[in-house]
């Protein structure tokens, strides 16, 4: 239980931080602004539905929450391990009876904890907005969408300790960081695209191959999980077109996000466990 | 049972050899100093104790056990005050030494480990970033005191620390040795070893140049005598007289000094051949050899 100890001190640490009131002011300003937006846009006549309700809030704000999120948690975890191994503050961590192992584990926990409570709060400001403002409110479908906000961004945290433990330097750390999300978030979805027009492919209107690579960026999974999940917001996605597969279960999204969550820092630690300090 | 034992320990980083092939055993409850000019390996032996950094070839083991597959249970017994360490800025050092504290599992009072360090019940829940290097040493050598450790490892203690700070860590070493704990040391200044070492090795270039008690040492160089000869002009001339004597190791000289290190049968000699060649002698003295000709003797002769 090693990393529970480490977890909570790297929590100590980002209290004392101006990291984690920044991050809550940013998202508390995201969620409750964009609530409000939604509000004065639908009014307005904007999104042509006139209902001001929490489904098309979530709708409204999925999008944003795909790129919000997964950036704040590769800035929360990029230098967790990078960082301290490059100041020495990692001497004083591993001369303790600590396990490489649970250095990684604690630092995704305790940093996956301090973004966890800065979009905690920032979903609790929104809630308020909506309580307040909205003619229609869905409690369920709101929780199932914060849920799985928050489990975006304990991903990319976990995501960002595990690029942070490939490298002892923290700036190829961010250098990594930012090109992970480059790469899995713009360049694999283009893959299908891609292809048809390099090898001139013939591709059927069912085909599910394409749309794999759509479903495997972890935003990506988020999308398609909410569309499973709070399937009223008919956003983005509209399931009911695609064909039918596995591929677009809700479970598989789920599978997917477990996957990045331990498999990311499961190969950063592997990295780390095998070199020299 | 040897506190530390390593067979033939060999590190290679890329094409440079950091060590070639070190045995050292470092006896249960003793103080060990471990010597060597800077750049010598010290570090890098005592990473691989940590399992910091692997060994290319060789074994080392702590407290009879294995270095590498052993690490965790070896760190629950042991205490580090690693080198080129930074604390956690943002946490103050109360929260410093509780953290170790709850990482061994163990019950040690934070205040009574501040205490014993010096650092001033004021300072105690101020953030350690703002501590000075030598206040953020004795946080660390709290930190590494929790647990009553039986192997403490102190990687250039003195680091940052004024006289007083220094004569206090060795005052702290010398208490941990009664309690029972074996105290692993490395310093690149012999005069801070000689208070409070049973034994010392020496590290030259990645390798054991010695292992001994100072007396030993003393005695294996033969440094029996440093000879202080003040003079009216020191001339090449004398200098390369005063080399050229039988029995004499070494001659090195300022502005009006000539300092000869040679067997003491050797002193009558020096100064006729010194003044062999029209120097005035003015004064002599002889001394005991310093440790730090020892020390010289050691890293610098062979090269």
């Amino acid at each position: 239980m090693s990393w529970s100890v480490i977890a909570k001190k790297d929590f100590q640490d980002a209290m004392r931080s101006r990291m984690l009131w920044g991050l809550t002011a940013l998202f508390v300003l995201f969620m409750a602004g964009m609530a409000y937006l939604f509000q004065v846009f639908t009014e307005s006549g904007g999104t042509g539905d006139p209902t001001v309700d929490t489904l098309g809030l979530i709708a409204f704000l999925s999008s944003p929450v795909t790129l919000l999120v997964p950036i704040t948690g590769l800035v929360v975890g990029h230098k967790a391990i990078a960082g301290e191994v490059e100041s020495g503050s990692a001497k004083l961590l591993l001369s303790l009876p600590h396990s490489r192992r649970d250095a990684v584990v604690g630092k995704v926990v305790g940093r996956a904890a301090v973004l966890s409570l800065s979009i905690l709060v920032g979903l609790v400001a929104s809630l308020l907005v909506m309580v307040a403002l909205y003619d229609e409110y869905t409690l369920t479908s709101f929780a199932i969408f914060g849920v799985f906000s928050l489990v975006l961004g304990a991903v990319y945290t976990a995501i960002g300790v595990g690029i942070s433990s490939l490298t002892n330097d923290s700036g190829r750390a961010t250098i990594g960081a930012a090109g992970f999300y480059l790469l899995v978030e713009f360049i694999l979805p283009l893959i299908p695209t891609g292809l048809v027009a390099l090898l001139d492919l013939q591709v059927s209107s069912d085909a599910v191959w394409p749309f794999v690579f759509n479903v495997l960026p972890p935003s990506g999974a988020y999308t398609f999980a909410l569309a499973n999940f709070v399937p009223e917001a008919g956003f983005g996605v509209a399931l009911g077109s695609l064909p039918d597969s596995i591929v677009f279960d809700g479970v598989t999204m789920v599978a997917l996000l477990v996957a990045w969550f331990v498999l990311a820092p499961l190969v950063g630690y592997l990295r780390f466990n095998g070199r020299d300090l | 049972m040897a506190a530390i034992k390593l067979s033939g320990v060999r590190k290679e980083f890329g094409d440079v050899t950091a060590l070639r092939g070190v045995d050292l055993e470092v006896e249960d409850g003793e103080v060990f100093g471990f010597l060597g000019p800077n750049g010598a390996g010290k570090s890098t032996t005592i990473d691989i104790i940590l399992d910091f950094v692997r060994p290319t070839d060789g074994e080392a083991r702590v407290l009879g056990r294995d270095a590498h597959a052993d690490s965790l249970s070896i760190r629950d017994d042991i205490g580090v005050l690693p080198e080129g360490f930074s604390v956690y800025n943002r946490l103050t050092g109360r929260q410093h030494v509780e953290f170790a504290v709850e990482s061994k599992g163990a019950s040690d009072d934070a205040d009574e480990l501040l205490d014993r360090v010096g650092i001033e019940p004021a300072d105690r829940d101020r953030k350690a970033g703002g501590y000075s290097k030598g206040m953020q040493q004795r946080l660390a050598l709290a930190m590494a005191l929790v647990g009553e450790p039986d192997l403490l490892l102190l990687d250039e203690p003195s680091t940052g620390l004024d006289p007083n700070g220094a004569r206090e860590m060795r005052e702290l070493i010398l208490e941990e040795a009664d309690r029972g704990a074996t105290v692993f040391f490395s310093s690149h200044i012999l005069e801070q070893v000689e208070a409070v070492c049973d034994r010392v090795g020496i590290l030259r270039k990645g390798e054991l140049v010695a292992e001994d008690t100072i007396r030993g040492l003393r005695k294996a160089v033969g440094t029996g005598t440093v000879l202080t000869v003040v003079v009216d002009e020191v001339t090449p001339e004398a200098l390369e007289a005063a080399r050229g004597v039988e029995g004499v190791e070494h001659v090195d000289a300022n502005r009006d000094t000539i300092r000869v290190r040679a067997d003491s049968n050797a002193k009558t000699r020096v100064l006729d051949a010194i003044e062999g060649t029209g120097v005035t002698v003015n004064d002599f003295a002889t001394e005991e050899a310093s440790l730090d000709e020892v020390f010289a003797a050691y890293t610098e002769d062979a090269e």
